[in-house]
């Protein structure tokens, strides 16, 4: 059992997608700011339209949702709840992506660890993680550590898998130019195949940071009285619409600004995975 | 290009431009009854049948042979890419075992590394070579300048033309100053005209250098146009069957090769012994 098969697929670096058609129009500048904004504008006309035919109960209002979203901060428990969520998130990520990182080196690199950890690591990847919740309980007990714990397993396996699965496929002839001009083992790894696995482990760490943002909220919503999650929980028990989409929006801004984040790194460092295809 | 690019190693240095053969008969690089087998779940193919042969320093000696033969399996050992069943290589005396600090290859893939420029991908064998970073750019940019190059150092590999990668290929190559350069069909996926050139390009470097190359091709007229001498492979197994001598004037040009009639003839011997040859089934 090798651990190359469960890698993400469809987060191949090499499988570029087809540029879509483009009309004249749709170069523009202008344009490619001025459509998305028109699309959500239409959006909350839709939705305000809405108001009028459903209760608000439901579904709120885009004014409703703004005051209540600037309300969440002003008064309400988005500012420490925010710091909770944050920190927990960042530190499991963090720890999370590192440790995949490490032992996706080491899995990709020896076969014989792929060998023996293969089967654990690919059971692991294929149970739904949050089952692990009440274990986690039962050993750390509820708290900031449970769900820590959380974020950094659900992130911790995409970046493994990703990372033995990108050193698998390194080039043939980029390692044979290596050899070529007289690398060493060592040198082989770190001036080859080590970046040419940037584009699957930067595949890996972008699955693994979308995970934790959900193992962060879904940690709150079962473990705890703190946090973005048992805000949202406690919103949506209470019928509080509003509220609710605005702690939602807010756990979306969060997601939004970790791809931007990520997204940022590689245009700075890492360029060439998107250029040289 | 200052004069301490030339490869000193090989001793012939500069050659007069109309000396046909190199100067001097000395062996650089022995090989001796090399066999070498693969095999497969399906089939075992003979790739290499005791091949011998000698290499005279600073001459340019080219492998020809349908595809199969062995040619490139041949050059890949030579390398030490590849490991051969039985037999000898010797460079310059000393019997080679595993891959050689002093010889390079250019690959018909020539797979310039992306995350790297075009500088650092040509110094990279220097670095692992331990020279300092200044000297390691130093030289670097002397192998650039060679290839005409220089200008685009600082550039990604990839927004290079396949012409120019192929070029990036033979600097990388040349900037750990290998004895013998081992050059597999390097020009093989590049069209008529950049082929040319660079045939004609790699005539000039050699002519200026003095190093030894090896160079793999199918191309009779490529061979003729660059050899002192050719090699013919046979395959099924795979064998060098006839080393013949081009006896052209330097510098040729392409109208030579076509026109010239020792060439038409060495054409038509080269031609017919490839013909007697069957490719390997399957």
């Amino acid at each position: 059992m090798t651990v190359v098969s469960r890698s993400v697929d469809d987060t191949r670096p090499d499988s570029a997608p087809v540029a879509p058609r483009r009309s004249p129009l749709a170069d523009r500048r202008a344009t490619r700011i001025a459509a998305p904004l028109a699309a959500v504008g239409v959006l909350f006309g839709l939705w305000e339209l809405a108001g009028v035919f459903v209760t608000t109960t439901l579904i709120s209002s885009p004014p409703q949702v703004l005051t209540d979203f600037v309300d969440q901060f002003r008064s309400g428990p988005a500012v420490p709840a925010l710091e909770i969520s944050l920190r927990e998130l960042y530190i499991g990520i963090g720890i999370g992506i590192a440790a995949g990182v490490v032992i996706g080196l080491v899995v990709g690199r020896y076969r014989l660890m792929d060998a023996v950890l293969g089967p654990y690591i690919n059971a692991a990847n294929a149970t739904p993680l949050n089952v692990l919740i009440p274990l986690l309980l039962v050993w750390v007990g509820i708290g900031t550590d449970a769900r820590v714990l959380f974020v950094i397993l659900i992130s911790f396996f995409p970046v493994l898998l990703n990372t033995a699965g990108g050193m698998r496929n390194v080039s043939k002839g980029y390692v044979e130019v290596g050899r070529m001009l007289g690398l060493n083992e060592h040198q082989l790894m770190r001036k080859v195949i080590l970046p040419a696995s940037m584009p699957y482990i930067f595949a890996g760490i972008r699955v693994g940071v979308a995970l934790g943002v959900i193992g962060m909220i879904v940690g709150e919503i079962e473990v705890s009285n703190v946090g973005l999650g048992y805000f949202i929980n406690l919103y949506g028990n209470g019928f509080r619409t509003g509220q609710l989409l605005a702690l939602i929006f807010l756990a979306a801004l969060i997601g939004v600004f970790n791809v931007l984040v990520i997204r940022g790194v590689q245009a700075r460092w890492f360029r060439w995975i998107s250029a040289a295809r | 290009m200052s004069s301490d690019m030339t490869v000193t190693a090989t001793g012939s240095g500069p050659r007069s431009s109309t000396a046909a053969t190199p100067t001097g008969h000395e062996t650089i690089l022995n090989i001796e009854n090399v066999c070498k087998t693969f095999f497969t779940t399906r089939r075992t193919v003979h790739a290499l049948d005791r091949v011998s042969l000698d290499v005279r320093r600073g001459e340019f000696i080219s492998l020809v042979g349908v595809s199969g033969c062995g040619k490139t399996t041949l050059l890949r050992i030579l390398d030490g890419l590849d490991d051969c069943d039985s037999g000898t290589i010797t460079l310059d005396g000393v019997k080679l075992d595993g891959v050689s600090h002093d010889m390079s290859y250019v690959f018909q893939d020539i797979n310039l590394l992306p995350w790297r420029n075009v500088l650092d991908n040509v110094a990279l064998g220097l670095e692992v070579r331990g020279v300092p970073k200044a000297e390691r750019r130093a030289r670097a940019m002397e192998a650039l300048e060679l290839v005409d190059l220089a200008s685009v150092a600082k550039v990604p590999p990839y927004t290079l033309s396949g012409g120019m990668q192929q070029r990036v290929g033979v600097a990388r190559a040349l900037a750990i100053r290998p004895k013998v350069l081992l050059m597999d069909e390097p020009f093989g996926q590049l069209d008529n005209f950049t082929r040319e050139a660079l045939q004609v390009e790699v005539a000039n470097l050699w002519e200026k250098l003095g190093t030894t190359i090896v160079f793999v091709t199918h191309d009779v007229d490529e061979a003729i146009f660059l050899s002192d001498r050719i090699g013919l492979f046979q395959p099924g197994p795979g064998r060098l069957t006839e080393v013949l001598d081009v006896d052209l004037p330097r510098p040729r040009t392409s109208y030579d090769v076509r026109a010239h009639h020792r060439a038409i003839g060495l054409r038509a011997l080269i031609t017919e012994h490839l013909r007697g040859a069957k490719a390997p089934t399957g």
